[in-house]
């Protein structure tokens, strides 16, 4: 009997030991918060006294081509600072999670890439981001993609990038079919659809495997028939609105059309089989991003892909590019080199460093106002063209939902595709969907 | 008296090393964890909130996602346990009565998928399932091939179970071969001289001689089961829709995936583990009993 209570004793005491550790360790991430939180200046005096001491950032992305390019990157870096190199960690399955554990874990890189807008919240409210309002950051970036980074009037995120969402199509497909310009109304949608048919070419890839395809086609399909984002957003929150309106009603015509033209097996496809359909002419279009260029010239490096508005309606007017500011940078609160971190920031949008980043090696088109050298693939040039004409673009719709929505929603949208969710139960899970982010 | 008494003190430094990594890698994040279930925490936030039994009473009231995860996961342990076993079992009479001389050779040939990763062999049934059954069927004309297999959430689930079949056939078939071997061959003579044929032989000699292995591979087909994760993760993601999606999938989506949810992330793993441990304690107890010796 005693022997078990000694045992029972030591038991406790290595646990009581262990947990203390844990709140020390606790402690005194939380003093190092507070301190380079309050007094920045006093930090940059301390690195303007040894400037050139290298510093090495670890920068977390999702954009999988920087850390293949790393050397490149810092080679141009090094021209304009070179004590500073930039270390690039490419996480593509479960970003979020991954950056969430390494923020939680006091494992945080020093800048990363996340979404902007409202997608931000969650980790400004969790004090997990550096506030840049007073590094003036505003100025590197295009007026129309400032807001990007902003939240609560404070500038926290930097974008890097513009990309555009829209048609993707297969120029020589289209030429096969005897299809003489992309669609702009569903009605011409539906006589390219039996053009490609009798042409033997399968309409659409479908890629609707991979839940983020399917809630970016969602956003296509919400986002090219709302005005107003910000007050769909207060609405929703209000309590009192609902996703279903007569508009995205009559654009799910789109959806049903891709899906009953992508083949027999829609939810078999991922994002690589999907962009490799169209890239060898297997498929003649796929609703898209430019990001997808990449993927789909894989297996034919000499495919001519072009980019059109999104068809949504029977009015050419309402078709819509889906355009926005994409690679926002941030500072992470707990880093050690704010200072050579806010400095990278205004090298990647400065000419050259715009020019080395996403014009050399993304081939997209820059958000920086220093107005870069850029050498654009087919996609980003169609996009680049589409926006100077003026016609109608709307953001992505991603950064007015509630953080986590866009998973339910791509998941929910699967059952609708196969059929074991009709339309207006869709509508219901994701507004319940709603309440539930929104209250927690 | 008092020195039994030290002596035995001095005994206990003894696990003293292996005491500490216990506490350190499973005790203190076990409490810690379900601490947390009792929390709001976001997985981010340096504060949290203790919420009290909000977050199990809302898994068991509110969330179809969850309570549609365990029906899942109840299907998928069912059907891999029963399959898994059975063939293993007759797999392994097979080929310890049967041919001989490829013994050693269709031993390693079962056992070689184990000693792939799952993630691969998720990856390679992928493969299997969009592409190469697909062009098969195009050769021979049997639509059995053509069948959506993990685009459709009507067989999505089958799909990933019999992969896992596949991949952990060969672990069980070793177990019971083992046990098979322990068996004294002059037990089967006697019953044999006694008139029993092959099938009284396997239901009324085999079975309860082998019921250790069989415990153990129950067991651990049972508990591997109800957390898979891997298999279905790679193969589907848990996908289309929800169909395939497992406790531990669900878990794994509520905690670190957008919805940002930890700490009830948390009360889900905790109902888990006292479904694992419930399930696992009857099994034990149900089989220990079951056990016989010559």
């Amino acid at each position: 009997m005693k022997r078990r209570t000694s045992g029972f004793i030591i038991l406790l005491v290595l646990f009581i030991i262990v947990s203390g550790c844990g709140k020390a360790d606790k402690k005194a991430v939380e003093s190092k918060q507070t301190e380079s939180a309050a007094p920045s200046q006093s930090a940059q005096s301390s690195v303007d006294n040894k400037k050139q001491e290298p510093v090495k950032l670890k920068f977390l992305t999702n954009v999988i081509d920087y850390p293949k390019h790393e050397s490149e990157i810092n080679a141009a870096l090094h021209q304009a600072y070179p004590h500073i190199t930039v270390e690039f960690e490419h996480v593509a399955d479960n970003y979020d999670a991954v950056l969430k554990t390494r923020l939680a874990s006091g494992d945080a890189p020093d800048l990363f890439n996340y979404p902007g807008y409202l997608a931000m919240k969650p980790l400004v409210d969790a004090g997990q981001v550096l506030d840049l309002s007073n590094d003036n950051p505003d100025e590197l970036v295009y007026e129309n993609f400032r807001n990007a980074g902003k939240y609560n009037g404070k500038v926290y995120g930097v974008p890097t990038q513009v990309l555009g969402y829209g048609l993707i199509y297969n120029k020589q497909a289209f030429q096969e079919a005897g299809i003489a310009a992309p669609p702009n109304t569903l009605t011409e949608l539906k006589d390219a659809i039996a053009k490609l048919q009798k042409a033997g070419i399968t309409p659409f890839a479908s890629g609707f495997k991979d839940v983020w395809l399917c809630y970016q086609m969602f956003w296509a399909l919400q986002g090219s028939t709302l005005d107003d984002f910000q007050k769909f957003y207060d609405d929703m929150n209000g309590g009192n609105a609902s996703f279903k309106n007569e508009k995205l009603d009559a654009a799910f015509e789109l959806l049903d059309l891709y899906v009953a033209n992508s083949g027999d097996k829609p939810l078999s496809s991922d994002f690589a089989n999907m962009a490799h359909l169209v890239g060898t002419k297997k498929a003649a279009m796929a609703i898209q991003g430019v990001w997808a260029y990449g993927e789909a010239i894989k297996l034919d490096p000499d495919v001519q892909l072009g980019m059109a508005p999104i068809p949504v309606s029977e009015d050419a007017k309402d078709a819509t590019l889906l355009t926005d500011a994409e690679g926002i940078m941030y500072i992470s609160k707990d880093t050690k080199h704010a200072n050579e971190a806010k400095d990278f920031i205004r090298w990647m949008l400065s000419k050259e460093g715009a020019k080395a980043t996403v014009g050399d090696i993304l081939q997209q088109q820059s958000a920086a106002s220093s107005n870069p050298e850029l050498k654009l693939n087919s996609l980003s040039l169609d996009a680049a063209q589409y926006i100077q004409e003026g016609k109608k673009t709307r953001g992505f719709m991603i950064n007015y939902w509630q953080s986590g929505l866009a998973d339910i929603i791509g998941k929910d949208l699967q059952d609708y595709i196969s059929k074991n969710l009709t339309r207006d139960d869709f509508y219901k899970h994701i507004d319940a969907g709603w309440k539930i982010f929104a209250g927690k | 008296m008092n020195k039994v008494r030290r002596n035995r003190m001095s005994l206990l430094w003894f696990i003293m090393p292996f005491t500490l990594l216990y506490v350190v890698f499973f005790l203190y994040p076990f409490t810690k964890g379900l601490l947390l279930s009792f929390t709001d925490w976001n997985g981010i936030s340096k504060t949290t909130q203790y919420v009290g039994f909000q977050n199990y009473l809302e898994l068991f009231t509110e969330d179809s996602r969850f309570l549609h995860s365990l029906f899942v996961t109840l299907i998928f342990t069912v059907l891999n346990v029963a399959i898994s076993n059975i063939c293993a079992l007759v797999l392994a009479v097979a080929i310890e009565w049967g041919s001989r001389s490829f013994r050693n050779l269709l031993r390693t040939l079962f056992f070689l998928p184990y000693v792939f990763s799952l993630v691969v062999v998720g990856f390679v049934w992928r493969l299997l399932y969009t592409e190469v059954l697909p062009k098969l069927s195009e050769q021979i004309h049997w639509q059995f091939f053509n069948l959506d297999y993990i685009g459709d959430p009507a067989i999505a689930l089958y799909s990933t179970i019999f992969m896992n079949i596949w991949y952990g056939i060969g672990y069980f078939l070793i177990i019971y071969l083992a046990g098979l071997q322990t068996i004294d061959t002059s037990v089967l003579e006697a019953s044999q001289i006694d008139g029993a044929t092959g099938w009284v032989q396997f239901t009324k000699i085999i079975i309860p001689l082998l019921m250790p292995s069989i415990t153990i591979c129950i067991f651990t087909s049972i508990a591997g089961s109800l957390k898979i994760f891997d298999a279905i993760f790679v193969l589907t993601g848990g996908g289309p829709g929800y169909s395939t999606e497992s406790i531990a999938l669900n878990i794994y989506y509520e905690a670190y995936g957008a919805a940002n949810r930890f700490g009830y992330g948390m009360a889900k793993a905790v109902v888990l583990a006292g479904v694992i441990l419930f399930i696992s304690y009857f099994q034990l107890k149900f089989f220990k009993a079951k056990e016989v010796e010559v």
